[in-house]
């Protein structure tokens, strides 16, 4: 491709000139030694007075052709210099070369196998230029290399700083925020997150609860098996507390053996009593420090956003006023902070609270009513009623916390408690050889729901012993109403079992009488609400007289229940009723006593007193 | 028909240089690329020519992406109809394997065609590293740059063919010099001393 030009001995020509200048301009732009060295061997071979040309970079380009490299040989090396030259003279050719250096440093030569040594000669200077132009572009390109390589150190040195500075921040800031020995949020953490969450609750229209919790005998503990048990138990504490929260919540230490719990977005506070009591329990379940179970109790107290404040210091001191009432009313145990204005609410979220330590902690009694056969003038069985030994409040009615029970699914355990109790009692009648006493337990909507009632009544049977003839069970006209063919087919099974059915509070509810006709009951309980009226109001009377016609065209028994007065029991006994039960005869009673009354061999005195 | 030919402004330097100058451009330096090439393009709009970008890149999806790297999407702003990018595929070698004939009757065509809607001529440029990837025909690459400068001179589009010093080796780069009457190295502008016209 390349052309020779002329070479004019003495002048230099102008094209050859441009050729040389652009030649530096373009070695200035290439990126390496090898690809120099191949574009200028190209380029000068077709300059005036160049047999063949070689650029020659230790460590860069390959060796050089024989011939080349014979030249190469003079250039270097002064002793090698014959015999080059006699290849030189045999080809008729001489040699030149220029060193290709930089700064005192030599890359190489440039070679040149020259057959024209006048044409040649205009440009020797300019070739000189040449090899110091490669000469500076592999030093600037090396430069540039190392600096590039410099470059990269620097940017790794400084990532590696900035991530090293940057973790150290985050762990400042961790310090600053949290808690060092269990991870947990500390106060200043816990008020900016109790900010947010307000904000959140207020924008949401949502409640947000503030739990002070405090370990109740922790120092204690920590003086007795020394600070690092008492460490580990906090850390086990903490881990048990963020196990029971959700996303958005925190859990903070904010003193040697007090965490606050900050229960975020609740749609309802009245189900978060549930959460604390989970809390609660969680604390007191054992661990196991130098070989020992540990039990450490804890006293909560709660303040709620916004019943109890605004802003997280007044939320934080009102939980604080309710632990240390919890820690007064005797430690392990939860309070919600009562301001005036949210008493009630409080307290029924406390009494929630406490009724779900209260089943398993055996604070539940059963209580008894006499139901007396009028036919017979005897007492045929009982009614199970429940009460609650309050350790503050004293026994508690089935008013006062029923309903409790039955808006939260407490009602479910508490039912199977009271039958378990009942079942196991009326055995104990009829081992104590008071005959075949019936028991009749009370059975709440909620436990018609799924057929695990069948189950369960089932397993007390073959628990107690007990024989199913000799347990009735209560269902409200109500429940059973809401899902008609649901609440039959479960009767069914019940019945299946051996058990009898009553229909509670007969004639207070909407029943279709047809529908009743189809189920299985044994039994109709004329609510008490008829009897008190029954010799007042004609209407009331009315009622008492249908429900028992309706029930003997059925072939049912007919109860009648919260009898009071001996005129009330005449009637019923006049118009057919079968049984009755209320004051007049007994007061729902412990099982001693109304075992005692079940001995009494002449229960007719009311006869007398209303005679 | 030389003397007639209209003298244009190339973009990067003020000197005006004849329509249908067939120019290589040697670069070892994006930043470089993305200061000349953007005031080629613009130039080529302002003088009432048509562009046309041949980018290498794998698809025309590319495009775009290769475009605003260049800072060509902004050279073409507001002229968007007298703009045309294309992989290097689609300009070079459309059929699969490059052949100079084809891309001579390419370069003619997209003249004719830059004429035939009004405007005054066309110019392009063209990323030549696809010839490295062994794509059959691009041995002809060379004999194309020649012939190139033989079409310039009845059809006057203004052609700019890279070359990337960091790709091509040094002997390849000096016989593209020869074929190439103007080149750009080192960013500068030159009338080509290594340049051989054919015939």
């Amino acid at each position: 491709m390349a052309s020779s030009l002329p070479g004019d001995a003495g002048a230099p020509n102008a094209a050859v000139l441009g050729r040389l200048l652009v030649m530096q301009q373009a070695i200035d732009e290439m990126p390496d030694a090898a690809r120099i060295a191949a574009f200028v061997r190209s380029a000068l071979l077709g300059l005036p007075g160049i047999a063949d040309a070689c650029v020659y970079l230790a460590g860069h380009t390959g060796p050089p052709n024989e011939r080349m490299a014979a030249l190469l040989a003079c250039c270097v090396d002064e002793p090698r210099d014959a015999p080059a030259r006699n290849i030189l003279d045999q080809a008729g050719s001489t040699a030149r070369c220029f060193p290709i250096e930089a700064s005192g440093e030599r890359f190489g030569w440039l070679v040149l196998r020259v057959d024209d040594a006048p044409a040649l000669s205009p440009y020797l200077a300019f070739l000189g230029n040449i090899a110091g132009t490669i000469g500076r572009t592999i030093a600037t390109r090396r430069y540039q290399a190392r600096l590039a390589e410099l470059n990269a150190q620097l940017r790794e040195a400084r990532d590696t700083l900035e991530e090293r500075v940057a973790e150290r921040t985050r762990e400042l800031v961790h310090r600053t925020t949290h808690d060092q020995l269990t991870g947990l949020a500390n106060r200043t953490l816990l008020v900016d997150r109790l900010h947010g969450a307000i904000a959140a609750a207020q924008r949401q229209g949502r409640m947000v609860a503030v739990v002070y919790l405090d370990l109740d005998s922790f120092k204690f503990m920590n003086s007795g098996l020394g600070s690092a048990c008492g460490d580990r138990f906090l850390r086990e504490t903490a881990r048990r507390l963020c196990g029971l929260v959700r996303e958005g919540d925190t859990v903070a230490r904010v003193g040697s053996d007090e965490f606050v719990i900050l229960l975020a977005g609740l749609e309802n506070i009245e189900r978060s009593s549930a959460r604390l009591t989970a809390m609660h329990c969680a604390v007191r379940e054992p661990v196991k420090l130098a070989g020992k179970d540990v039990v450490v109790t804890c006293s909560i107290g709660a303040s709620v956003f916004p019943l109890d404040g605004a802003t997280p210091e007044l939320l934080l001191r009102r939980a604080g006023t309710a632990v240390h009432r919890a820690k007064a009313a005797g430690k392990d145990s939860i309070r919600f902070y009562a301001g005036t204005r949210d008493a009630a609410v409080a307290d029924r979220m406390e009494l929630e609270t406490e009724l779900r330590h209260a089943i398993p902690g055996g604070q539940l009694a059963v209580y008894y009513q006499p139901k007396l056969d009028v036919a017979s003038d005897s007492y045929v069985g009982a009614e199970a009623l429940a009460r609650w030994r309050h350790p503050r409040r004293g026994l508690l009615a089935p008013r006062d916390f029923i309903p409790l029970a039955e808006d939260s699914a407490l009602i479910v355990a508490l039912g199977e408690q009271v039958l378990l109790q009942a079942c196991r009692q009326a055995r104990s009648w009829q081992d104590a050889g008071l005959g075949q006493k019936t028991v009749a337990v009370n059975v709440a909507a909620r436990q018609l729901r799924d057929r695990g009632i069948v189950d369960t009544v089932a397993r007390v049977l073959g628990d107690t012993g007990l024989a199913p003839a000799s347990l009735e069970l209560e269902v409200t006209e109500s429940s059973i109403m809401l899902d008609h063919d649901h609440a039959a087919q479960l009767l069914r099974e019940l019945k299946e079992l051996g058990v009898s059915i009553s229909i509670d509070d007969f004639g207070t509810g909407y029943s279709s009488l047809s529908a009743l006709r189809n189920f299985p009951a044994d039994k109709l309980k004329i609510d008490r609400s008829f009897v008190h009226e029954i010799e007042t109001a004609p209407s009331a009377a009315a009622v008492a007289l249908a429900v028992i016609s309706f029930a003997k065209t059925l072939g049912l028994r007919v109860n009648a229940e919260g009898v009071e007065t001996p005129g009330q029991a005449l009637f019923l006994k006049e118009h057919g009723c079968d049984e009755i039960q209320g004051f007049l005869l007994a007061e729902p009673a412990p099982p001693q006593e109304v075992q005692a009354l079940f001995r009494q061999s002449a229960p007719g005195a009311w006869q007398a007193a209303g005679a | 028909m030389a003397q007639a030919r209209r003298h244009i402004c190339l973009g990067f330097t003020d000197e005006p240089y004849p329509e249908g100058t067939h120019i290589c451009y040697l670069y070892n330096d994006e930043e470089e690329r993305r200061r000349i090439l953007p005031l080629f393009a613009r130039h080529a709009l302002l003088e009432h020519e048509s562009f046309d970008y041949l980018a290498d890149v794998p698809s025309a999806a590319d495009l775009p992406r290769a475009m605003r790297d260049l800072g060509l999407d902004r050279a073409a702003g507001g002229l968007a109809g007298q703009v045309t990018m294309a992989t290097a595929q689609a300009g070079y070698y459309p059929d699969g394997s490059f052949d100079p004939d084809g891309m001579l009757a390419r370069l003619r065509a997209r003249y004719e065609l830059a004429r035939a809607a009004g405007l005054a001529g066309a110019r392009i440029a063209g990323e030549t590293s696809w010839a490295l990837r062994g794509v059959p025909g691009a041995d002809r690459i060379l004999e194309c740059e020649s012939r190139i400068n033989a079409l310039v001179e009845e059809t006057p589009i203004t052609v700019m063919c890279q070359y990337d010093l960091r790709r091509f080796d040094g002997a390849m780069m000096f016989e593209v010099m020869n074929v190439h009457p103007v080149m750009i190295v080192g960013g500068q502008i030159l009338r080509n001393p290594f340049y051989q016209r054919q015939g």
